[in-house]
């Protein structure tokens, strides 16, 4: 489990700017050292922990220490496989649903760090749930992964437009998931040791 | 004109047939030197017997004979339409016999007499019809029918013998102004005979029109412009219906009245006819489009799990035959999942995203791309490139796309140590690029290979998505579908030559823009 944190880090985790992660951290509010020898901020864990507890932010993403990731998809054998490909790296929380009404509701509740989206779903299309997420504020940083068993070149740009942030064809290589997740998360690629 | 006088002296002792000789002498003593003598020589053996003169003629089968007679001859004439009919019928009904009895002897020269004869009565006729008109004597009913019956005749016989085609369309003409049964009959005469064209047909009918107009019979305009829509309708070529009524529109009197509108819808169903096919072909391609789409979201999610799974199998696996099967597995699944995406990109081919590019460069990268697979194949491909030929205005990826489902062709075909050549040069200008384009400028990229070519009725469905000649190695799934697609997304038309044995030639034609 990570012990320490930068403010970047820190920023995701709280889910707030690493500006203010910054200035937090530089008026005693969150407390840390600096790297010696440089002049890098470092935020131990449970000086995080108990500046997110003060400040009444959910603690549930540093309790695990995981990325949380929702997989919306009406296809059951498929949103099975990619919650077993992203459980197994060990990095990421998984939670699914089926259909784009309960994706609408678990986003507002579970505030995931990003979604997987089929953009075929029975009730309705991935673009509009990729529209209804930018909607919301509070939900900039969540980032858009749509995957499709087919969706010509100008939908991909129709997708993007409505706030997608990448786009990727049924079938697809696992490990190329990951390694978008990985991207669009700023975290490292390559399964952790 | 003694001669004459004997001769006719002697008629009333001389029975019908005559010899041929006599025919001949008549029609000696009519033709005579100048143009007045013959008219005033002409005029006398009408008087004397109008019978005996068609007779002669149609028999003798004189050349540049005519009945070019004034009106002003009409007492004459008035009797000559009284006894033409009935001799037209005898020697048509004597000819029919004739054919009947010496076909495969004589035929020349009955048909001959034939299509002599029926031209000649035709002016005969006309003459009488003038003369009658002259006269005002209007009742001709029985000669109507007596003509009506002969022209039948000689078309029947006309079909009888074989493609007689100026027997048909006079028997037609004939039919058309004085019978209408026998005008029915004419069409199908025409329909074996390939010979006379629309143009000459209405050309023909075209001064027939002022007489059916001055005769006032409703019935034969009504017949008319049936049997024109009849036979105008059994025309193959659309263009050539249209044509042959904006020649019969010239018509004046009631058939001009209805003409036009029959040449609206006609022409208008001709279009039709061709819009139906560009919607036919359209509307094919659209339920192609949506079964392709709805196979892709269907087809691709287990596609999707059965590569995933086997991928997250091989991570785990290290026994080397079982990690090939499972990255069989997965290959296999990708690869059903392009041969959906080549059926979606046939049905529904994204719009050009044109630019320019250097033939070279175009042609290189496809080099580089079939580098893996030619090496395999131990197959090379080699590119002459005119050097005037700049830039293409192409979508370089998807033509990129049509020239590798090609070589990728050409290699199934030629198998291992094939040879493909690709050329890019200057195209024809006047190629015809589309079936209404204008002559435009061209550029033509040509794949030649040495493999096993292929036979016509491959040619035939070549680019046919459905078809598989993988007897023959080639056009193996959605490839050259998805070429002649791409190609005549960008205007262009693709052209392939084979001899079975010395392999295949597909060339691309684009054009410049």
């Amino acid at each position: 489990m990570k012990t320490v944190f930068t403010t970047g880090e820190a920023a995701k985790i709280c889910k707030v700017s690493q500006q203010t992660v910054i200035r937090c951290f530089d008026s005693g509010q969150l407390k840390g050292f600096r790297v010696p020898g440089s002049r890098f901020r470092r935020i131990p864990r449970e000086h995080l922990f108990a500046f997110m507890r003060e400040n009444g932010i959910p603690t549930d993403a540093l309790e695990s220490g995981k990325r949380k990731i929702s997989v919306v998809d009406d296809d059951v054998e498929l949103v099975e496989l990619i919650t077993d490909v992203l459980e197994r790296d060990g990095r990421f929380e998984v939670r699914s649903v089926n259909n784009g009404f309960d994706a609408g509701m678990m986003v507002k509740d579970y505030k995931p760090d990003l979604i997987v989206l089929d953009v075929m779903l029975p009730d309705i299309n991935g673009k509009e749930v990729c529209q209804r997420v930018r909607s919301d504020k509070t939900m900039d940083s969540v980032q858009i992964i749509c995957i499709s068993g087919m969706v010509e070149e100008d939908k991909v740009a129709g997708l993007r437009q409505a706030g997608a942030n990448d786009f990727m064809r049924k079938p697809f290589e696992v490990d190329r998931l990951i390694e978008r997740i990985c991207q669009l998360l700023e975290i490292e690629s390559g399964a952790p040791t | 004109m003694q001669f004459l006088r004997c001769f006719s002296a002697s008629l009333a002792g001389i029975e019908l047939p005559l010899p041929e000789s006599s025919a001949d002498a008549l029609i000696g003593v009519l033709l005579a030197p100048t143009t007045q003598q013959r008219a005033a020589r002409f005029a006398a053996a009408m008087r004397e017997s109008p019978t005996l003169v068609v007779w002669a003629v149609d028999r003798c089968g004189v050349k540049g004979f005519s009945f070019n007679l004034d009106p002003t001859l009409g007492g004459l004439a008035a009797g000559f339409a009284e006894d033409l009919p009935l001799a037209l019928n005898d020697s048509l009904l004597q000819y029919a016999e004739g054919q009947k009895s010496d076909r495969g002897q004589l035929p020349s020269k009955a048909l001959q007499a034939i299509t002599i004869a029926v031209p000649a009565a035709v002016d005969a006729l006309e003459v009488a019809r003038r003369a009658v008109a002259w006269i005002e004597s209007g009742n001709g009913g029985q000669r109507e029918d007596c003509i009506g019956e002969s022209s039948e005749r000689a078309a029947v016989e006309g079909v009888a013998v074989g493609n007689v085609a100026l027997v048909a369309e006079m028997a037609y003409l004939l039919g058309l102004l004085h019978n209408i049964d026998a005008y029915r009959a004419a069409p199908k005469a025409r329909g074996r005979s390939e010979k006379v064209s629309a143009a000459t047909l209405v050309a023909n009918l075209e001064p027939y029109l002022g007489v059916l107009d001055s005769r006032s019979i409703p019935l034969a305009t009504e017949a008319v412009v049936r049997g024109w829509a009849e036979w105008i309708q059994s025309q193959a070529v659309a263009e050539d219906r249209c044509a042959a009524l904006q020649l019969a529109w010239m018509g004046e009197g009631p058939a001009a009245g209805r003409l036009p509108a029959l040449t609206q819808s006609l022409c208008r169903l001709a279009r039709l006819e061709s819009e139906f096919e560009v919607a036919l072909e359209e509307a094919k391609l659209q339920a192609m489009y949506k079964l392709a789409a709805g196979a892709g979201h269907e087809i691709n999610n287990p596609l999707g799990s059965i590569a995933g799974r086997a991928q997250l199998l091989l991570r785990d696996e290290n026994e080397p035959e079982r990690r090939r099967t499972l990255a069989k597995i997965n290959s296999q699944a990708f690869r059903a999942h392009e041969m959906i995406a080549d059926m979606m990109l046939f049905a529904r081919p994204p719009v050009p995203q044109y630019e320019q590019i250097a033939p070279a460069t175009l042609i290189q990268s496809l080099v580089d791309e079939m580098h893996e697979i030619t090496e395999q194949q131990e197959a090379e491909i080699v590119s002459h490139i005119a050097t005037d030929v700049a830039t293409l205005r192409v979508d370089a990826s998807q033509l990129r796309v049509a020239l590798r489902a090609m070589c990728t062709n050409a290699l199934e075909a030629t198998g291992l140590g094939g040879r493909i050549e690709i050329t890019v040069s200057h195209g024809p200008v006047d190629k015809v690029l589309h079936e209404r384009s204008a002559p435009v400028e061209t550029v033509q990229i040509t794949v030649r290979d040495n493999g096993p070519g292929f036979s016509e009725e491959e040619r035939q469905h070549l680019f046919d998505p459905f078809y598989s000649g993988r007897e023959a190695g080639r056009g193996l799934g959605f490839g050259l579908s998805k070429c002649w697609r791409i190609v005549r997304n960008h205007g262009g038309r693709i052209d392939v030559q084979s001899d079975p044995g010395r392999g295949a030639t597909f060339e691309i034609t684009l054009p410049v823009a």
